[in-house]
Parts: C-alpha cells; structure tokens; sequence
C-alpha cells in the first residue's frame, strides 16, 4: 500500500485538531454500547490542550480515535468529524495512515513496555525516521537520532542508541520515548497520560523536559490525564470529560478558579491526585449535573476551519 | 444442563467451533469403543475368521470400506481397533500420570537436591526421542499389545513429572500453602490435599490431548511390528499390513490410517478447547 | 544527572564493581553441556540396565541354539557375563571411552562400523526436513497472524491441526499413494535411483558430495528421492510451528510495542514481517527443539515407508532381531544428537533474545 505524502498544514490553518460530535459505539455481544456520546474540542497551533477524566470516560479511546487506530476494529461504529488541519480522517484511511508518525504521533503511558525489547533504541529511530523519508540513510538516520537525545538532556546517547530499552530506568525511557515522539516533527503529539508511571519528582522533570522541546517547536498537544496537577503546570485549555460527554471547557485559569460543573467540582476537592479509589462518587442527580455542556469564555472555536 | 451452560468456560467451550467438532469426533471414537459389539456390522471378523467369498473386496454396498485379503470387514476391524485403541491409552494414562505427578509434586516440593535429582531424572527419559525410547524398550520385550502398552507408559510419565513440577513450584509461593505449613500440615496433606487440586485443571486437559497422542504413538509402535499382533485389530498394524498392497487395495492402509487420524485429531481439538474454556474460566 | 548512567551490567568493570561476570552464552553453554552429559551417563545407564535384565542369556542367544555349553561359558567369560552388574556397566564404559559401541549380531560388523554407515542418510533427510519446517512453518504461522480471522487463516488452523494429529507414517503412506503411484512425479523409494552410482562419500550426504564434485544429475535425483520422505517426516513438524508461530504472533499483537507501531505509522507488512516477528521467534525457537527430537523419531517410521537406507530402519531391523550392542549403541548415538540439537537451539534462543543476553547474573 503506497504511502501517500500527508498534506502538511498550511499557515493559515489555525486549528490543528478539530473534533466535532463524534459518536463511538461498540457492538458486544448484548447489542451496542455507545461510548462517546458527540464529543467535540479542537486543539489551535502552538497550544497545549488537556483532556480530563476518570479512567473509563472515553478519554484514552479519543486518543486513538485522533490517530485513526480504532475504527477499524471489529465492530466499532463512529460519526461524526476528525479534522487534522483541514482534512477529515475519518473515512479516509490513507490519509491518516500516511499522518501517523509524520504529522502526527503519540507518546503512551508506559515507555518501557511502549518500545520493542527486541530491538535496540537505535533500530527503533531509524524506523521512526525512515518512516517519514524511507531513502534515508543509516549514518543521516543515527545523526539524527544523536541529536533528538541530545534535546533531551540524555548524556551518552550512543551508548544509549545501542542498548535495549529494559537497560534503561523509567526516566530515561520516557525521555528516548519523548524524543521518537518529536524526531520528524510533526504539528500535532497526542500525549496519554505522559509519565504517570513515573515517580513523582522524576515525572515533573520528564514534563518540563517535554514542555521546553514542545514550545520551542511550536508542537501542538493534546494531553490526556487525570492529574489535574499536571494539567493545571502544562495546560493551556481543558476539557473535562465524563462517561463519553464533555461537561466542561475552559482555560486552565478558569477552570481552577471558577469551576462550574458539580463534577469539576468534586474532581478539585479530590486533589492532589486523583486515582480510581478516590474519585468521587457524584450522583447524576446533583444539581446541574445533567446539564449541557459548561464553556467558558472565549473558549469556544473559531469558525475559520476552511472546509 | 443448564448448570453447565452458566458456566463461563462452557459458553467459550461451545463457541468455538473446532471445539464442538472435536467432541464430535470424540464421541464417535468413544462410542465405537465401548458400543463395539452392538455397532459392528460383522462382529466375528474381529478375529481371524472373514468372508472366504468376499476378499480383498473394495468398499461396496455389503461391505462398506471393503474387505482385507482374508475377507474380513474393515469397518468392523476399524471399530474394534478404536476399542483396542482408547483401552490402550486409558492403561497407559492411568499408569503415567499418577507416576508423574507425584513425582513432579515431590520434586517441586522439596528442596534442590531433590529437586535437580528427580529432574536429572525425568530428563533422561525425555532425552530421547519418545518414539526412539519405546521402540528401544520394545526391543528388550517380545512384541505384545500389553509390552507396548508398558513401554509407551514408560517413556510417558516424564511429561506429566514436568508438568507437575513447574505447577508445584509456582504453587509453593501461594498463600494457602504457607499457611499449611504454619499450622504443621504434614507433607502429603500439603501436596495431596492442597497444591494438587490447584494443579489438576492442567493436568486433566493434557490428559484429554495425550489420548490422543497415545494412540498416535502407539499406532507407530504397531506399525512398525512391535505393538499387537495379529489377528487382534490394531490400526497401526492395519496401515502396515495394507501399506504393502498399495496402490491396487488403497482401502486396506487408507482407511485405517483416516480413522487414525479422526481419533488423533479429535482429541486434539477438544484438549484445546478445554484448555481455551479453562483460559477463560480464570 | 545521576540517571542518565546505564545500570551496571553493560557498562565495562570499574574500578568499584566486582569482577566481570561470564558472558550468559558461555554460562548457558557450560550448563546445558554438564546436564548433558549428567543425562547421557544415565541414558546408558538406562539402557544398559534394561539390556541385561530380560530373560535369556546374551551368550547363548549371541551363539545361536548348537554351540555347546563350553563356548557358551567362553562367551559369557570374554563379555563379562559372568560378573555383577555394576562391573559389567564398568567394562562397558570403558569399551565406550575407546569408542567400541560392541559387535552387531545382524550384520556381523562392530556397531561403530553400522551406524556410520547408515547415520548420514537419516541425518540429510532430517536436515532436509528440518528445513521445510522452519522455511514452510514459520511463514505460514506469520502469514496466518496478520490474516487472523480471514478465511486462510482458518484452512491454515484446521490444515495445521491435520498435520499435527497424523502420524508421519500414515503421511508416508498417503504421500506415497498420490505422488508415486498415482501421479509418478516422485521416486517410490530409496535414496537413488538404482542404475545411477552414487557420489564419493565424501561427507556421505549425496547433496553435499554430489555438489563438491559436480555431479548435476546426482544433486537433482538425491533431491527428487528425499523430497516425499523428508515431507512425510517434515508435515507434523510444519503444522505444530505454523500453530505456534501463529499463536506467539498473535499474542505480541496485543503488546503496547506493537500499538506504537502502529501509531507511528509503520507499515503492517513491516510490522509482520520485522518488527513483532523477532520478538515472537523465542517461544517458537524452544519449541523446534523438541520438534527436532520427535523428527529423530519419526524418521524410524518414514524410513520403512520409503526403504530409506537410514540409521533409523537399521534400528527397526536389530530391534526386531534383538541385537542388543546395536540396540544400545543406536540408542546412545541417537540420544547424542538429540542432546546436542537442544543445545544448540539453546543457544540460539540466547543469542536472539537481548533480555537473556544482557540479564545481570543467572541465564
């Protein structure tokens, strides 16, 4: 299957990521089970959007559904609009198998199970990178690779580049992980739940880490989590999204100053960190629970995504 | 039957259709065996005595796979030979596994000298080649169903030992055992009443898998002369004795090798399924 | 930053770790070389127990019904018959230490004599099964994966489990049927074809000879002879490693390496080809051992369908006629092999996994 060269984004497309009331059901054996119930955000050039939520509201299933990898499923039905730039990539397969790793890529929860054992960090970015140029050469490719882990601050990268990635600690690996993510540059990196497997201390170093190499290329992120103290040091704009539904939009000032949606709410008290044990148990119905979608101001999208 | 049904491996059990084929084919072999005086169309030409008027027929309306050269019925020596077949591998188990297991427990159990011992041990016999080992047991015996029943279960108790033994070693971590230990449960309670029920899952659907395998070795045994002898209807000696009137009377070697294959192959796949259902019964 | 050292066990000894350890390859290789051989003493054991422990008397059965009583004593003495066991076992060894495997009652010749005669045809035929199974098996369980669920991914299950459930001497039989009698495209039996003369036995395998010393039309009629013996011996072997390839595949399938494969972008014939393939090789390796050991096996049976001058039908034969020497002495070379098979696939399991290569300590 010919790979397609994917469109680059055109300086006029403001909106990187655009989502528009996307539905997503699974047909189980009991009839179908509709997991996102029209879900829509949109992710602007150079910011950093986080998407919030216990495990189970549909959170880490937009992620992939942003890169394409779920809808072939079996099973799986899904409505709706995924715009990267200004192409759709839902129903076109080509397009976005072409984006994956060129316009497009990902950083998983878990670097260490996340990279093949089998093959050397080396191989891996030379896959990475003969992916978005296949003529590339070894020696161009293992410059390169020199290079993204010297961006993050990884002493000896040859040294790294030849090991496995079982050798490596927990920091280490998210960081090689960070820089596969950023090697061919793309204009979107969708980030799930970065360095929640990490301890505490090295996480916000890995972060800041991501953060600095994020802005200097002007990268936009979409940033899954459930850490609201992440979200509120990286964040620009969040999403709060509960069992498949959206209920709440703002800036990160606004929504730690003014939460309005009694789930945000309880997610707040429930700081520092929230896990499964400790999320509140909101009863449907609280008190404008059950209402439409909360947006703050000046948060909403901006009519300008060319068709 | 609806007790069954509720049974979360049974619904994995049943879904899988190679599963069901496999109990199929399964029950047809069992039937045969046991129902073999009633289902048999000629029941003496089990013997040596056949139709004189009718050999080395090819399958037609009277006979229906045909007749050997002494004009005895296949079908019926096929279906007896399914008898001879599942007697066989039942000996053989009943004998190997409790052999192997209590070794594979002991071994798992105690410390590691007896440990490397016993393994050492169990080693040996799986050095060499099953087929090798039997065959070579043979060779010291006079060829006899009951002689090649001895030296299958000879070379098969290893299988089981090994099982058992990594089964009993994860076992030993587990909190029940510690807790027997405590309170100064002595060491056959330990192994017989406490870690064997955990590890009999496993070793009941490789017992369903190996029938199939010993019938399989045993029918090489035979066929290479060292099983029965005639005129008992073994199927291995049956693919041999028709292998040499090949390819003018193919029915002689072709069908007793497919009824081979039936049995073999279903016991296989409903090992497998119990071993799928048992997966998701966890 | 102190994490961005690597962890001791690659890094070269400093002046503050204790002294280099053995290289695990090496660790592997004495290990399996001691237990080998700790299972071969027992092996001959085994043997030897089981050879002088059946009813009947060696000496008189060597001897034959008319020697008189005197030769039969003189036997007995010269053979050590007349000692306790463990003497016996003793002189046996030693004979053995010597490489004296005994004397064929058969064929009248010493067992050594026997088997290297008849050992390098029963070795090119499972070597060349052999082959068929890694470069059919192995494919066909890759291929299977990455279709799972279309219709060849079900004919190649239910063809595997046929494979599996068939004795190889009824694939024999079978094989034998359609592509030599039926369809002559294949020889019935034997390894050549009588009026051609063999290559000079240089290695005694006629492919390797033929080729060292030009002979084209040897090379093609050795390769025409081994075909339907090796794929009758090879069939059971293929469809067990299509099987487990298949499920070892799929199971990587579920890994998180294999989604970042995909969110990356590789291409899915990259991925089945490369990138999940090595990992799943490990479990399929361990397996092929066992595999070349039950094709030490089986060639008893493929090599009495085809009339294969092999190793294996030379044990058939001193096992019908209960030439004990030759018995025990094919057992052990047979055994050997085994052995020396698992080691090597051993091996090749810690040179292709890097966890076990660069593990710190115990393989």
């Amino acid at each position: 299957m010919p790979l397609a060269k994917p469109v680059a984004l055109s300086p006029g497309d403001a909106v990187v990521l655009g989502v528009r009331n996307l539905h997503l059901a699974f047909s189980g054996p009991r009839g179908s089970v509709e997991v996102l119930h029209g879900v829509s955000l949109h992710v602007r050039r150079g910011e950093k959007v986080a998407l919030v939520g216990e495990s189970g509201s549909g959170k880490s299933t937009i992620a992939r559904l942003v890169l394409g990898l779920l809808h072939d499923q079996g099973g799986a039905t899904v409505s709706g609009s995924v715009r990267l730039g200004s192409r759709e990539i839902l129903g076109d397969d080509a397009y976005i198998r072409a984006a994956r790793g060129d316009r497009v890529s990902m950083i998983f929860q878990d670097p260490v199970s996340a990279v093949n054992p089998a093959f050397t960090i080396g191989d891996q970015f030379r896959e990475v990178l003969r992916r978005k140029d296949p003529a590339i050469s070894n020696s161009e490719a293992t410059r390169r690779a020199r290079a993204a882990l010297v961006d993050v601050y990884l002493h000896d990268p040859d040294r790294v580049l030849a090991s496995y990635v079982f050798q490596l600690s927990g920091g280490m690996s998210q960081r090689v992980m960070i820089a596969l993510a950023l090697v061919n540059a793309p204009d979107l990196l969708v980030a799930d739940e970065p360095g929640s497997s990490l301890d505490v201390t090295v996480q916000a170093r890995t972060l800041h880490l991501m953060n600095d190499m994020i802005g200097r290329r002007g990268t936009s992120v979409l940033f899954i989590s459930h850490n609201l103290g992440v979200v509120r040091e990286f964040a620009d704009r969040v999403y709060v999204i509960y069992r498949g539904r959206i209920v709440e939009h703002a800036t990160v000032n606004q929504l730690f100053v003014d939460a309005r949606h009694p789930y945000t709410r309880a997610l707040l008290a429930a700081v520092p960190k929230l896990d499964e044990a400790r999320v509140p148990d909101v009863p449907e119905t609280t008190y404008g629970f059950a209402n439409p979608l909360i947006e703050h101001e000046g948060c909403s999208e901006q009519p300008s995504v060319a068709a | 039957m609806k007790v069954l049904a509720d049974l979360p491996g049974w619904r994995a059990f049943r879904r899988n259709p190679m599963s069901l084929i496999g109990l199929v084919l399964v029950a047809v072999v069992v039937c045969s065996a046991l129902f073999a005086d009633l289902i048999a169309p000629y029941p003496s030409h089990a013997g040596s005595i056949g139709d004189f008027a009718a050999m080395d027929a090819p399958p037609n309306g009277k006979y229906l796979l045909g007749t050997d050269t002494i004009g005895r019925d296949l079908l019926t020596r096929i279906i007896y030979g399914y008898r001879l077949s599942l007697e066989m591998a039942v000996v053989v188990l009943a004998i190997t596994t409790p052999i192997g297991v209590v070794i594979g427990l002991v071994a798992g159990y105690l410390g590691p000298v007896w440990s490397y011992v016993l393994m050492r041990l169990t080693d040996v016999f799986l050095s060499i080649p099953p087929l090798v080992l039997a065959m070579s047991i043979m060779g010291f015996l006079e060829p006899s169903a009951i002689h090649g029943m001895m030296a299958v279960a000879a070379m098969w108790w290893p299988w089981y030992a090994r099982l058992t033994y990594n089964l009993t070693r994860a076992e030993k971590q587990e909190g029940y055992v510690l807790a027997a230990e405590t309170v100064g449960a002595g060491m056959p309670h330990i192994l017989f009443r406490e870690i064997l029920p955990n590890c009999l899952p496993a070793i009941f659907t490789k017992m369903t898998i190996d029938v199939g395998f010993v019938i399989l070795i045993a029918s090489s045994l035979s066929f290479l002369g060292l099983g029965a002898q005639a005129p008992t209807p073994d199927l291995g000696s049956m693919v041999a004795d028709g292998a040499k009137y090949m390819p003018d009377s193919w029915w002689l070697a072709l069908f007793p090798a497919l009824a081979i294959l039936i049995a073999v192959m279903g016991f296989n796949l409903l090992g497998d399924g119990l071993r799928e259902a048992a997966d998701a019964s966890r | 930053m102190p994490e961005a050292a690597i962890p001791s066990g690659t890094a070269p000894p400093g002046p503050s770790t204790t002294k280099r350890r053995m290289s695990p390859l090496l660790q592997t290789l004495i290990h399996r070389l001691v237990a080998s051989l700790v299972v071969l003493v027992g092996v001959s054991m085994l043997m030897f127990a089981v050879a002088r422990v059946i009813p009947g008397d060696p000496a008189r059965i060597a001897l034959g019904p008319n020697a008189t009583e005197a030769q039969v004593q003189a036997l007995r003495h010269e053979r050590h018959l007349d000692q306790p066991i463990p003497v016996q076992y003793w002189e046996y060894v030693r004979e053995l230490a010597r490489g004296n495997l005994g004397n064929s009652l058969y064929s009248n010749r010493p067992v050594r004599v026997d088997i290297a005669q008849y050992l390098p045809a029963t070795l090119e035929l499972i070597f060349t099964a052999g082959l068929m199974i890694v470069f059919v098996g192995i494919p066909v369980g890759v291929v299977s994966a990455r279709y799972r669920g279309h219709w060849g991914d079900h004919v190649a299950r239910v063809a595997s489990i046929i494979c599996v459930s068939t004795p190889a001497f009824v694939w024999g039989v079978i094989l034998q049927l359609v592509f030599a009698y039926l369809w002559p495209l294949f020889p019935i039996e034997g390894r050549l074809t009588a009026s051609l003369p063999p290559p000079p036995p240089i290695t005694g395998f006629f492919a390797i000879d033929s080729v060292l010393t030009g002979n084209g039309s040897a090379l093609l009629d050795t390769l025409h002879h081994v075909a339907l013996p090796a794929l009758a011996l090879a069939l059971a072997g293929i469809g067990q490693t299509a099987r487990l390839t298949r499920a070892s595949m799929v199971e990587i399938y579920q890994k998180p390496f294999i989604e970042m494969a995909h969110a990356f972008g590789f291409r899915e014939s990259r991925i089945a080809n490369r990138y999940a393939f090595r990992p799943a090789l490990v479990p399929v390796l361990t397996i092929l051992g066992l595999d070349l050991g039950a094709l030490l096996g089986n060639a008893f049976l493929v090599e009495s369908v085809f009339g294969w001058p092999g190793l294996s039908r030379y044990g058939v034969e001193v096992i019908l006629h209960k030439d004990l020497d030759a018995i025990v002495g094919t057992v052990l070379i047979i055994a050997t092999g085994f052995l020396v098979a698992n080691i090597a696939v051993d091996l090749l399991v810690v040179l292709v996994n890097p966890r076990i290569r660069f593990a710190r300590g115990r393989s």
